[in-house]
């Protein structure tokens, strides 16, 4: 890992944890959840940072598909695993809030299940890629696949606002108290970047390890 | 709405807690990979 990596990686590091310090005492308790409420400030940036990095995984798919040229499948690679990350950290952080607020860590619920099916979709592409040998076909066949997948990522964020869902629905920005709203702010640019560097960390992997596997 | 806890700063750190282990382990097998590859030294 390059020296740039490494300083852009402790900063994106440190932004991360000053974001969390804020979700934790910046913002007020909600007056229905009370301090609960504080889990969304990590929970929704998850969620968009998990979405976006699925859709990357599209767009790398594409560019595979269309080119050859190996830069995609890199990226491909690094989207997959982050996003597939990111996922199981976003069921996580769900199940912990549902309990208290639904009572119950888990139910087939329209947004519930599909976040799962997504999750597991991509899971399965990446063990696809274990599986397959041949670094041409691992490309080609791992790219089609997840453009099918990506197929739950709008599903997943539209389903609560067209299903009887026990998830709630998204809140206006103007409804949220100022001090909440820069909390998430804060975390969704944090994580976000976040992402982003541990996507140019694994890009840089990917290619390494073709590279040798190659013998180039 | 709570539902059937009261007590929410438990699952406040749960959460938070989860998402210190999940993303900073994947952080820490990032770095252990590059370094035992020698990842990302060279440039494009």
């Amino acid at each position: 890992m390059t020296l740039g990596m490494r300083v852009s990686g402790g900063v994106a590091v440190l932004l991360w944890v000053l974001g969390m310090a804020a979700g934790l005492t910046l913002a007020p308790p909600e007056e229905h959840m009370s301090d609960l409420v504080r889990i969304m400030f990590v929970h929704v940036p998850v969620a968009w940072a998990a979405m976006a990095t699925f859709t990357v995984a599209l767009v790398a798919s594409v560019g595979w598909l269309a080119t050859h040229r190996w830069g995609w499948d890199h990226l491909l690679d690094a989207s997959l695993e982050v996003g597939v990350l990111l996922g199981v950290l976003l069921s996580v952080q769900g199940s912990v809030w549902g309990y208290p607020t639904w009572g119950t860590w888990w139910t087939w619920d329209p947004r519930l299940t599909s976040v799962a099916v997504m999750v597991l979709s991509f899971l399965g592409i990446l063990a696809l890629r274990a599986f397959v040998d041949e670094p041409e076909k691992r490309a080609s066949w791992s790219a089609a696949a997840s453009i099918l997948a990506w197929g739950s990522v709008p599903f997943t964020y539209f389903c609560v606002k067209v299903m009887n869902s026990l998830h709630q629905k998204q809140t206006p920005w103007g409804a949220m108290h100022p001090d909440m709203l820069k909390a998430l702010l804060l975390n969704t640019a944090t994580i976000t970047l976040l992402t982003v560097w541990m996507l140019m960390a694994r890009y840089q992997l990917a290619r390494t390890e073709l590279r040798r596997e190659l013998g180039t | 709405m709570m539902g059937v806890v009261t007590e929410p700063w438990p699952f406040v750190w749960s959460a938070y807690g989860a998402t210190v282990v999940l993303i900073g382990g994947y952080l820490v097998s990032l770095w252990v990979r590059s370094r035992s590859t020698g990842g990302g030294d060279e440039q494009a």
